[in-house]
């Protein structure tokens, strides 16, 4: 079965991770922006970061035959900064032209401040102004019901979204239904202590099913591994799920999504 | 939306694949509060063992959806 890793920040990973994903079947992988693990000091360093997105990534991708895509953004860890913010979203659509660039992420919220939430919103109006796919960060533990509820209220009012296009990220058994039923896709991450386990992963796959879910493992810098998404394979595989129900997760779903950019293509 | 439990193993076979897990993270909580008290913290004052100790409650409880209200119960209104 091929593997479709919709978000991981390989960025932060070795060349030894992909060869590890490609050896598990991982045949595409999704890397939104993101935090560095410190605040970058200059538009420029945003620059830079989405240039390596964009260039570096995919040729390293391509040594171990995975496609790498990419979306770009002002992440929200950042976005405190309204003037900062607002240089570097200047310039995302110059990257947006990129061969490997598929929408506008990770956007959303991290402390729920209404900073946050403006420069959130003004990448909104620019995905729906590009036409672009939209991959969503809904805040870490305490603060994720609160800042999925905002950023649903933020999109509620808008005739212009296109829900199919969005999807909610590092969604848990608290903040799926709301998602669900605002007709957003929502995407589990699988930590090792914080967000989910493969086994909550597979239990809310077995609660709704033929939801518009995805699973990732936002591997990146911190406590994490690109293999977390392939322990909820074999966890699914354990419960007596069958491939074609696999299939439907871990590849059909995120190419759904990621399809409706014509640049995704395998 | 749908909700469903379309496991296909049956509960008894689900006992069995979850129990030592189970039984490894309630031990693993119960040492941490040993671990705790040993080093001079009261569980019944300290506020983040206190809310511990409130939403552990939820897990033994007889209601539905335990998980869900255990991460409404940690999270910030």
């Amino acid at each position: 079965m091929r593997v479709i890793e919709p978000h991981i920040h390989m960025i932060a990973r070795t060349t030894q991770d992909y060869e590890r994903m490609a050896q598990m079947h991982t045949v595409a992988c999704c890397e939104p922006a993101f935090w560095a693990g410190y605040d970058r000091t200059s538009a420029q360093a945003f620059h830079d970061y989405f240039t390596h997105l964009t260039e570096f990534e995919p040729k390293r991708a391509a040594q171990y035959m995975i496609k790498h895509y990419c979306y770009i953004c002002m992440n929200p860890k950042e976005a405190e900064d309204l003037a900062l913010s607002r240089e570097v979203i200047s310039f995302i659509p110059d990257f947006l032209a990129k061969d490997n660039a598929v929408g506008i992420g990770e956007i959303g919220l991290n402390r729920n401040t209404p900073n946050e939430l403006t420069i959130f919103e003004e990448q909104v109006d620019l995905a729906i102004k590009m036409d672009q796919l939209l991959w969503l960060h809904t805040p870490h533990l305490n603060d994720k019901l609160k800042g999925t509820k905002m950023m649903l209220d933020s999109l509620k009012n808008r005739s212009d979204i296109k829900p199919e296009k969005v999807c909610f990220d590092h969604i848990e058994e608290h903040t799926l239904d709301m998602v669900l039923e605002a007709g957003y896709w929502a995407s589990m991450t699988i930590y090792p202590t914080t967000k989910n386990s493969p086994p909550r992963v597979v239990d809310i796959i077995e609660k709704y099913p033929g939801a518009k879910l995805m699973v990732d493992a936002s591997g990146d810098w911190g406590p994490s591994d690109p293999a977390t998404l392939h322990q909820a394979i074999f966890e699914m595989r354990r419960r007596g799920h069958g491939e074609k129900e696999l299939q439907r997760i871990f590849f059909d779903n995120p190419y759904s999504f990621l399809s409706q950019s014509p640049k995704f293509k395998l | 939306m749908s909700k469903d439990n379309s496991s296909g193993l049956s509960g008894k076979a689900l006992l069995d694949l979850y129990y030592h897990d189970v039984r490894s993270h309630l031990l693993e909580a119960a040492a941490a509060f040993d671990r705790f008290e040993r080093a001079g913290l009261d569980p019944a004052n300290e506020p983040r063992l206190q809310k511990l100790r409130e939403i552990a409650a939820i897990v033994y409880d007889l209601q539905p959806n335990r998980a869900k209200r255990f991460l409404e119960a940690l999270s910030y209104e």
